[in-house]
């Protein structure tokens, strides 16, 4: 992918790069707003990093600028401020994604990634959702996997959706919970991973190969081949 | 109360001039009394030819010494007038005539009025008369001379009492507003407000000044206390997710990496809590409220516990009443996510516990009960505090901040949090205002 950081802390913007760099993308970067934008409007990026304080013109400003311009790419909005607040004017104001500082490199990652196809996949309208030998049929709500129908309850089922929505994506816990859940929350106690559990024991236990994988230190995700 | 205390004052000054007035009036007939009699004695022992000129003498006397008028009058036998400046024999009741009484109005020698005399008539040794009074107008005059001072008197003291009154109205009413500003100041907790100065009287404007110099010292001082813990958890949020950057760029994949990786997110989580928990306390007018279904809210985090719950036998029981309410949908999650959490987390396996979600006039209510260790009365306060474990509880995983952020977020909907004992177990009861106010 070809990335653009516009990112004024310098020891945040050189590790995100590196970090992205290693895992083989293309990385243009600004140390200050009006940069930022002028490289964002005059280059093509498959999505933008932008911080949200910056000198010369803050983050939100660039986004308003870059919507109202018929800009739709990508863009994740780093920010030190974490109140439900300030998210959705982040959100409200153009941006696709909300990270707060300081952040796992893992969750950033997913999250880039996520944006990045879900740019593509706009416009297509899917009926069913297939992976492997797994099938999800979105009218009826049925699942069969191996010819065998397997009986979801309706949680189980968004969150299988969502898996097969970024299948080769990590996913990770946060973003199950603001999409499957719908709620900024901050669980005390591992519930999402007993939830996971649950649904591989419907899914994964008699069937081979496992679909739903475990991505150590940043979530999970299902794969298209083993 | 205004209209009693100048009632009363009125009685007393007209009953103070009244006593007075007669005081005076005694005093002075009495006085002339003696005097009188006294007199009457010395002309029956003297000759009738000593007589004439001793009356003379007392009348220039009186006329020199006071502006008392004084009558009198030698009469003979046959009651002519002998001697005095009076012209006629006085018309008096004779039984009682030597005790001072009115007279008709007499003429009097080298007086063109009238005047209204009172005296006593004595009969002398020999048969003749002697006849001593006192003009009334003259006294009346004296009278109302002392009536007139006394008044003055009286009224200067009216004056004084009604003044000092109306001063120490003054005073407190502008004490009184000085103390509802600051009872107002400290419920809302804004202390960006400050007591407005509008008293006229230095020494409360001193207070007032006093007063609003102590607010901007307690506000710099919350707001660098704030600023330091806030930092605090800035930076060491900072070099923490440096650190968990580090392990996951470790180039393994074994065990040892999960389990580090595993306490670098639990610290990163306290500290977030910790800074989620300072700012919900710190949201004083939160736009964050919409029209919330509080029973869905509480459905979801049943529903997101329940295979947890599962996993060790638990159930969880539910009655939700369906309760519309303004409030931030996500901190209720929140809420209800950590009282369930700490439910399941505090009972035995096999157990239960109970979620209900009710609405009761102006006021919604979500309970939840367990059957568990429960929290010993000394500790039912302690427990909403950041960090507080009970010591029976120190080794149950947990970070002792979840009833914090519950009690956070209660407050800042305006509501009450309570903990009960469920004998065994605990029973956590929240109220909520159903309606916010508009800021």
């Amino acid at each position: 992918m070809k990335i653009l950081v516009i990112e004024d802390d310098a020891q945040v913007s050189a590790f995100v790069r590196k970090g992205l760099q290693e895992q083989g993308h293309t990385v243009d970067f600004a140390d200050n707003g009006k940069d930022g934008l002028f490289l964002a409007t005059t280059e093509a990026y498959d999505v933008l990093i932008v911080d949200r304080m910056l000198p010369e013109l803050d983050g939100i400003s660039i986004l308003k600028t870059l919507r109202a311009s018929e800009n739709d790419t990508p863009a994740l909005i780093l920010s030190a401020l974490n109140s439900v607040d300030e998210r959705v004017k982040g959100l409200r104001s153009g941006g696709d994604d909300y990270l707060v500082k300081p952040f796992a490199f893992s969750e950033l990652l997913a999250r880039l990634e996520v944006l990045a196809t879900r740019h593509l996949r706009v416009g297509t309208q899917e009926t069913q959702l297939t992976v492997q030998d797994l099938s999800l049929d979105l009218l009826s709500r049925k699942v069969v996997r191996s010819g065998v129908e397997i009986a979801l309850q309706a949680r189980e089922f968004r969150l299988l959706e969502y898996l097969l929505r970024h299948v080769d994506q990590v996913v990770t816990r946060t973003m199950l919970l603001e999409h499957v859940w719908d709620y900024h929350f901050d669980p005390q106690t591992n519930v999402i991973d007993v939830h996971i559990s649950r649904l591989r024991q419907k899914i994964d236990k008699e069937f081979e190969p496992k679909l739903i994988k475990t991505v150590r230190g940043a979530g999970y995700m299902v794969s298209s081949n083993s | 109360m205004a209209a009693m205390f100048t009632i009363s004052l009125m009685v007393v000054m007209a009953s103070l001039l009244y006593i007075t007035y007669n005081y005076v009036r005694e005093n002075q007939v009495s006085a002339y009394q003696g005097q009188f009699e006294r007199y009457s004695l010395m002309m029956s022992a003297a000759p009738q030819s000593v007589r004439s000129t001793m009356l003379e003498a007392l009348l220039t006397e009186e006329k020199q010494i006071g502006s008392l008028s004084l009558v009198a009058g030698l009469f003979d036998a046959d009651k002519n007038p002998t001697s005095g400046n009076l012209h006629d024999f006085p018309a008096i009741n004779t039984a009682e005539m030597t005790q001072m009484q009115s007279w008709e109005p007499v003429v009097v020698k080298g007086q063109d009025q009238t005047p209204t005399i009172v005296g006593s008539l004595f009969e002398l040794q020999d048969g003749h008369w002697l006849a001593l009074g006192i003009d009334t107008a003259s006294t009346q005059s004296v009278n109302w001379r002392v009536m007139f001072a006394s008044a003055t008197a009286i009224l200067f003291a009216v004056f004084v009492v009604v003044f000092s009154f109306l001063i120490g109205l003054f005073v407190v009413s502008r004490v009184n507003t000085i103390t509802d500003t600051a009872q107002q100041l400290m419920k809302t907790g804004n202390l960006s407000e400050r007591i407005p100065v509008d008293s006229n009287w230095d020494d409360l404007g001193k207070l007032v000044f006093v007063l609003n110099r102590m607010l901007d010292k307690m506000e710099a001082n919350v707001a660098s206390i704030k600023g330091v813990s806030d930092s605090i958890a800035h930076d060491l949020r900072t070099p923490l997710t440096r650190l968990r950057n580090q392990i996951e760029d470790l180039n393994q994949h074994d065990d040892l990496k999960d389990a580090l990786l595993n306490e670098a997110d639990s610290l990163l989580s306290i500290f977030n809590s910790i800074l989620r928990i300072s700012s919900i306390e710190n949201e004083r007018n939160p736009d964050q409220f919409e029209s919330i279904s509080l029973d869905d809210i509480t459905w979801d985090a049943i529903e997101l516990y329940q295979p947890i719950a599962e996993d060790r036998g638990m159930t969880i029981s539910a009655k939700l009443q369906p309760v519309t309410l303004t409030g931030d949908r996500h901190l209720l999650f929140q809420s209800c996510a950590n009282l369930i959490d700490n439910a399941l987390k505090f009972s035995p396996d096999n157990s239960s516990i109970n979620v209900l979600v009710s609405s009761e006039g102006d006021q919604a209510c979500i309970t939840v009960s367990d059957h568990g260790t429960g929290i010993s009365p000394e500790n039912r306060s302690q427990v909403l505090r950041r960090l507080f474990r009970e010591d029976q509880s120190r080794n149950t995983p947990g970070s002792g901040l979840g009833l914090a952020l519950v009690a956070a977020v209660v407050e800042l909907h305006r509501g009450t949090i309570t903990i009960d004992d469920n004998t065994p177990g605990t029973i956590v009861t929240l109220t909520l205002p159903l309606t916010q106010p508009v800021v």
